[in-house]
């Protein structure tokens, strides 16, 4: 996140704001928020690598005596309210017209980081997951005040970079893994501007709402995008691909616009077949606003 | 055009700026990155939208501006394409257009002759005449002759100009431009100016009226070879030719041929020589050839091809003068050659040592010219007047040795009457005996008959006339001696005059009087046994038997009443045919050399104006400025009212270029 995102920010709008668990949702209930442990008793969940900060009690001993891997053993609890963060990083994420106050990547990291916080004050735990960017490191579910400030780390380095119309393949293997270790009741949050994404992976994105979870899909758009504020003849070049078109701008809003709205209608439509949710917004959009109407999708949906 | 005027012309290439502009600006149209890009369709008509003028209003609008600013710059320059007939302080103007319209005007000036280009000036000018102005239109052709006299309405100056046609006469600028000073003279008018529209091929004096050439660029010599006369003769043909520069008949050579533009029959190489000569081409049969053409160019082609005629040129005068007494006192040819050949430098003369005692001699003479002759024998009076009723034409100057001292001898048919040579006395004028000259009795002579007033001859012959000679005309002295008379014997015409052209006896032969007199003779003896063969601009006279009907080179002849009968003149060269009574005749009119031969005499510097009077070049370019401020202001209407105009403020500043501008 950056600093000028940081600084616009106003967490005390946020007020009472909290990400409680769905009442469907199995497991147990520990005080007035969901347990974070993963223990003794719980389902094997499968493996995954180590990375630094992980509790080595959920070490693998015998896969590291066994292979020489650092393995740790998750297992899914049934009192499991995890946020899975996913924020598209692609080079479209980075632009941003003159008319706007930030881009795309640092509006929906502002909203990513927000979001986090309030999970992380209800006591739930959080991941971080990314498609493409440039120092975009993937965060494993970690819960704890000390997790904000790593998650912040992450974030503020992370850079727009990548072309997702070159690699959807790369785009689809990264929304499995995030479907694998995503478990049952988990929120799934995914910022993108959803610029060159394919319909199919539209699909693999509503897929991720089986199994319990809730997907929830934010467009972040730049005001010039959302708007097509052009007159005129005009020569518009993509940001990822080397795609350019020379047209009129009068005479093609209403199309461009209602292409837009399609391709977000067809998202949403398959979102909510799933539970899940579309909430479209533009970087000059109060993020306060964005995050009561993701809290209240969250909820929404599943009280 | 000068290089300073090219330059200023050029300006007007400026015109490619605004489309140059155009092309910047479509150039700074670059791409902008717009991630859903893919979502945005295509629209076919901007690339032709693109490549499209904005504006094209606009465009045609500053493009005009630059022309109009180059014209502008070019216009102090530029010497005016027609004659500009400026006026002072707005007063009415007299003007005298002489108009050359002889044949060394035929030359090319561009795509038009220069002929034809000195009647467009003259159009001009008549458009230019005001309420008030008086025009008058000379043309300088051989002779000399009023087209229009002075007048005020445009419609006859310009129905006369319509019916001008080029013609192939001799210069007489001369005479011209006098005729023009005496149009001007007596007018009203302050501002009297002759206008002359002349290659100044000719001698000519510059008059005292202000005048004005109107293209001095027709005043350049052009090197020029043509054709004057061509004979078939048994043999061959035989041609007149003149050339003015060695250059125009290098490489050329002369052909006659059957048909104009059909192959050579007969072909000779030009000698590259210049002045008049002649060439004979050869061949054993002259039959079927109709034209004489010189191969190759020069700057003038009209003179270049010329039918053949089977005429012969030119029928000589017959002169008897004394060896001695006929010579002026610088030496040279007898006086009355001299003015001959003043009359007509290409007369053919035939001097005379006696009279002929047999009229069988006197055949191909058409005119005799005697200079104080012997009194006659009998076969010699027998023979001049079976020669006089023949239709041959005399004219006696008779003088002291006419004076018969021999039994036999006598002046019949010169003078039938009683006569005697007498002395006068010179010294007291206002003797009985003076022997002065009414100049009112030469009235019927014309102007030159004035001098004649100043006559003081040391003696003169005294004759009685007859009463039976009606229509005869005749010129005395103040107290009645008849001087000269002249009178019709048969078919032919005898002028006698009671004085020698001698100038020690009077100064008769330096009067212009004496020139008159010759003229007369001469159209008197070519009324009556006409040359076939003239130069083109003299005519011929019919005295009996007149041609009903006269077709020339182009097209029909008028035939005008004269003095001694009904004359056509010849204003094209080539062949003439006359239907008279006794049939059809054929005649020929050949160029005159010096129209080849004359160069153009030195422009006077106060004849060089670019136009008449003073020059007021601000009146010419004021409405071009006006022009110019007006499509300013238009220009700049049109801009603001395209566009808000906070909007054109910003357009302005320089510095703020972040939107697109649509127009400065």
């Amino acid at each position: 996140m950056s600093a000028v995102a940081r600084a616009n920010f106003d967490w005390n709008a946020l007020g009472s704001l909290r990400l409680r668990a769905s009442a469907l949702a199995d497991g147990l209930y520990v005080g007035g928020h969901r347990s974070v442990r993963r223990g003794v008793g719980v389902e094997f969940g499968g493996h995954r690598n180590y990375v630094p900060g992980d509790d080595l009690r959920w070490l693998d001993r015998h896969a590291l005596a066994r292979h020489g891997r650092a393995l740790i053993r998750e297992f899914e609890t049934e009192t499991d309210r995890m946020l899975r963060l996913v924020i598209d990083a692609t080079g479209s994420m980075g632009f941003r017209s003159a008319q706007a106050p930030v881009c795309k990547l640092d509006y929906a990291l502002t909203l990513a980081g927000a979001l986090a916080r309030l999970a992380l004050n209800s006591g739930d735990p959080i991941s971080l997951d990314w498609f493409a960017g440039e120092n975009a490191r993937w965060l494993p579910a970690m819960s704890g005040r000390e997790s904000f400030e790593r998650l912040l780390g992450v974030l503020g380095e992370a850079r727009a970079a990548g072309d997702a119309s070159f690699d959807s393949a790369r785009l689809e293997r990264s929304l499995a893994t995030v479907g694998r270790y995503a478990r049952r009741g988990a929120i799934i949050v995914m910022f993108s501007d959803l610029v060159d994404l394919e319909p199919r992976v539209f699909e693999r994105i509503a897929a991720l709402g089986s199994r319990g979870r809730t997907v929830l899909v934010v467009e972040v758009l730049d005001p010039e995008e959302r708007h097509f504020p052009f007159s005129g003849a005009v020569r518009l070049r993509t940001v990822e691909g080397q795609h350019v078109v020379e047209t009129d701008a009068d005479l093609v809003r209403e199309r461009y616009l209602a292409a837009l709205d399609a391709q977000a209608d067809n998202l949403a439509r398959k979102l909510e077949e799933r539970g899940g949710r579309l909430i479209r917004c533009t970087t000059s959009d109060s993020p306060v606003g964005v995050l009561r109407s993701l809290v209240t999708a969250a909820l929404g949906e599943r009280l | 055009m000068s290089f300073v005027t090219a330059a200023a012309l050029a300006i007007s290439l400026l015109i490619a700026l605004p489309f140059a502009a155009h092309l910047l600006r479509r150039g700074r149209r670059s791409e902008r990155p717009f991630p859903p890009a893919r979502l945005v369709p295509a629209h076919d008509a901007v690339a032709r939208q693109k490549s499209r003028l904005e504006d094209r209003g606009l465009l045609a609008l500053r493009a005009l501006i630059i022309v109009t600013l180059a014209l502008l710059g070019a216009v102090p320059l530029v010497r005016c394409d027609r004659p500009l007939l400026a006026r002072s302080q707005g007063a009415s103007v007299a003007l005298a257009l002489v108009l050359d319209d002889s044949a060394s005007m035929n030359v090319k000036a561009g795509k038009v002759t220069r002929f034809e280009q000195s009647v467009e000036d003259a159009r001009a000018l008549v458009g230019q005449l005001r309420p008030g102005d008086r025009m008058a239109l000379v043309l300088a052709g051989r002779p000399a002759r009023v087209q229009v006299g002075m007048t005020s309405s445009r419609a006859i100056l310009l129905d006369s100009l319509a019916k001008l046609s080029a013609s192939d006469r001799g210069t007489d600028l001369e005479g011209a431009l006098g005729l023009a000073e005496s149009l001007l003279a007596g007018l009203p008018q302050r501002d009297k100016r002759i206008a002359l529209a002349s290659d100044l091929a000719a001698p000519f004096a510059p008059p005292r009226s202000p005048f004005w050439l109107l293209r001095p660029e027709h005043a350049v010599a052009k090197s020029d070879c043509g054709l004057l006369f061509a004979q078939a003769r048994r043999g061959g043909v035989t041609v007149e030719l003149a050339c003015n520069a060695e250059a125009a008949a290098a490489g050329r050579k002369l052909s006659a041929r059957a048909t104009q533009g059909g192959p050579a029959r007969t072909t000779l190489p030009l000698p590259t020589r210049r002045g008049r000569f002649e060439l004979s081409l050869p061949t054993d049969d002259v039959g079927g050839l109709t034209v004489v053409t010189l191969d190759g160019s020069d700057e003038n082609a009209t003179n270049d091809t010329l039918a053949l005629s089977t005429l012969t040129r030119g029928r000589p005068i017959w002169t008897l003068t004394h060896p001695t007494d006929g010579q002026s006192v610088l030496g040279g040819p007898p006086l009355l050659e001299q003015a001959l050949l003043a009359l007509d430098p290409s007369v053919e003369l035939h001097p005379l040592a006696v009279l002929p005692t047999d009229a069988r001699e006197l055949q191909t003479a058409s005119l005799l010219l005697l200079d104080d002759p012997p009194a006659l024998g009998a076969e010699q009076r027998l023979a001049l007047a079976h020669w006089l009723e023949q239709g041959g034409a005399l004219l006696a100057l008779l003088g002291e040795r006419a004076v018969t001292h021999q039994l036999g001898q006598g002046l019949a048919p010169l003078l039938e009457g009683a006569a005697h040579y007498e002395a006068t006395d010179v010294a007291d004028a206002n003797s009985a005996n003076s022997a002065k000259v009414a100049p009112s009795s030469f009235a019927w002579l014309g102007p030159e008959a004035l001098r004649l007033a100043d006559l003081r001859p040391r003696h003169r012959w005294s004759f009685e006339l007859g009463l039976r000679q009606a229509g005869e005309q005749r010129g005395t002295y103040l107290d009645g001696t008849p001087l000269y008379y002249e009178r019709i014997v048969g078919k032919g015409w005898l002028a006698v005059v009671g004085l020698p052209a001698a100038p020690s006896e009077s100064e008769l032969a330096l009067t212009p009087g004496f020139l008159a007199l010759l003229q007369r003779a001469i159209e008197a003896s070519r009324s009556r046994s006409p040359d076939p063969v003239i130069t083109a601009g003299s005519a011929w006279t019919f005295g009996a038997n007149p041609p009903s009907e006269a077709i020339g080179p182009a097209g029909r002849v008028a035939l005008e009443p004269g003095p001694h009968g009904v004359r056509a003149v010849a204003a094209r060269v080539g062949p003439y045919r006359f239907q008279r009574a006794s049939g059809s005749e054929a005649r020929f009119a050949s160029l005159d050399a010096a129209e080849v031969l004359e160069a153009p005499r030195p422009v006077p510097p106060e004849a060089r104006a670019t136009q008449s009077g003073p020059a007021p070049r601000l009146a010419l370019t004021s409405p071009l400025i006006g022009l110019l401020l007006l499509l300013l202001g238009l220009e700049r209407a049109y801009v603001l009212a395209r566009g808000p105009l906070l909007a054109r403020f910003w357009a302005f500043m320089p510095w703020v270029r972040s939107r697109r501008t649509h127009a400065i």
